[in-house]
């Protein structure tokens, strides 16, 4: 499981959905493991805006990575449509090039949220305390009939 | 009939053809293979109305919209959306997830979703992860943009029970069944895929109760109905509830014995 993938998940009992406590899930016991993803920083920075920045930091620190305490400001990237090829190309609003700075926090995101994968491991509610499983990458968010 | 509800269909609305993922790497006789429904959603989504649609409601400059499907089985249908995202949505910085309560099928998705995006890199989406779930109960409350699902549909005397998978041990990996315990888990697991209950409908209107609480604002629901899920009672149920939806036919098609359609619910 990505790092990215824990901003989206939350305790599966109902009684929790409500609870602050129950997001992000705790990451415990993972074994981590670096898998190459194709570099995208016109996908890092158009997710940016929806991500919960405070969880990201709780859960990177959790696996033993530093994130900034407040949400990068990155320029807005886009994309044009060049030639008749239909090719994407990228651009940054106003023409200017991406600067070193902003790069390097663009690669930064990228290792952490996107190339970090939880092989084994857990995911600990902070409300209800139930454990999720993460085995072979694959997250259990069944749970037991008597907690449905 | 549904025809009053629904703008007549344009005949030269022809989908677009794009290659189909490849599904040979799977073995497992527990997985739904792709069939004439995965296909029917393929070509929802290919209509050069539907592409328009989404292109209209995801708009380059807005947040990268987050793509979930409930019941992925063989990942066909994921594989798909991810690998085309360029084409089909306009925009190639598209998350996606794939839900099952099948770890066989989980595991086999991962496989589809990774080969077909590598195959497609100057159009594919970013796949995050298959998740063991029943239904979405695993994620964060209204995250979803653009939720698919192809349910079990099939109207059934008896509806299994998820209390196998609930309360058992960690799932292992189903393929090339040689116990009797293995074939039993092989049976269950397919039964799950298709057995819908009373009018086939018994998972889809879990989900539907909940789907306020799953979208977002700007999400769409693509859903999979046959005609014994008596497709005008579920316009009549989702149009009737207090959450403003708006429910529309996006194509239909008879497959064998059965009408299929394919609907798109979301706040207008």
């Amino acid at each position: 499981m990505k790092l990215l993938t824990a901003n989206f998940l939350s305790c599966a009992v109902k009684a929790c959905k409500s609870s602050p406590l129950s997001f992000p899930l705790h990451f415990r016991d993972a074994e981590l493991a670096s898998k190459s993803v194709p570099y995208n920083p016109l996908l890092l920075s158009n997710l940016l805006p929806r991500l919960d920045w405070p969880a990201l930091v709780t859960s990177s620190k959790e696996l033993g990575f530093t994130l900034p305490d407040t949400k990068p400001e990155l320029p807005r990237l886009s994309t044009s449509t060049g030639g008749d090829d239909g090719d994407m190309n990228m651009s940054v609003d106003g023409g200017s090039g991406v600067g070193e700075e902003d790069e390097k926090t663009l690669k930064m995101l990228h290792k952490v949220l996107m190339e970090t994968e939880v092989v084994e491991g857990k995911m600990v509610c902070g409300s209800c305390g139930f454990e999720y499983g993460i085995h072979q990458s694959v997250g259990n968010f069944l749970l037991p009939s008597h907690l449905v | 009939m549904t025809s009053t509800v629904n703008p007549p269909l344009v005949p030269s609305d022809t989908p677009l053809k794009l290659p189909t993922p490849s599904t040979s790497h799977i073995t497992s006789q527990a997985v739904y293979p792709p069939s004439e429904d995965s296909y029917l959603l393929l070509d929802a989504f290919s209509l050069p109305s539907e592409v328009a649609f989404i292109s209209t409601r995801f708009p380059a400059e807005t947040p990268s919209p987050l793509l979930v499907e409930i019941g992925t089985g063989s990942g066909v249908v994921s594989a798909f959306l991810a690998a085309h995202a360029g084409t089909l949505f306009g925009r190639q910085d598209v998350i996606t997830i794939g839900l099952d309560v099948s770890y066989t099928a989980n595991t086999v998705t991962n496989t589809t979703i990774s080969k077909a995006c590598s195959q497609h890199p100057e159009t594919s989406a970013t796949f995050l992860d298959c998740v063991t779930s029943d239904l979405t109960s695993c994620l964060k409350p209204k995250c979803v943009d653009i939720l698919v699902f192809n349910p079990p549909y099939v109207p059934t005397s008896e509806h299994p029970s998820l209390s196998t998978l609930r309360d058992g041990r960690q799932q292992k990996v189903i393929v090339n069944s040689k116990s009797k315990k293995d074939y039993d888990m092989e049976d269950y697991l397919f039964s799950l895929t298709y057995a819908g209950g009373d009018k086939g409908m018994e998972t889809t209107d879990r989900l539907l109760d909940q789907l306020h609480e799953v979208l977002s604002d700007r999400g769409v629901f693509y859903l999979l109905l046959c005609a014994g899920n008596r497709p005008p009672e579920v316009v009549e149920r989702i149009t009737g509830m207090e959450f403003g939806w708006k429910m529309e036919r996006v194509i239909e098609r008879r497959a064998g014995g059965e009408i299929l359609s394919i609907w798109r619910i979301y706040r207008s």
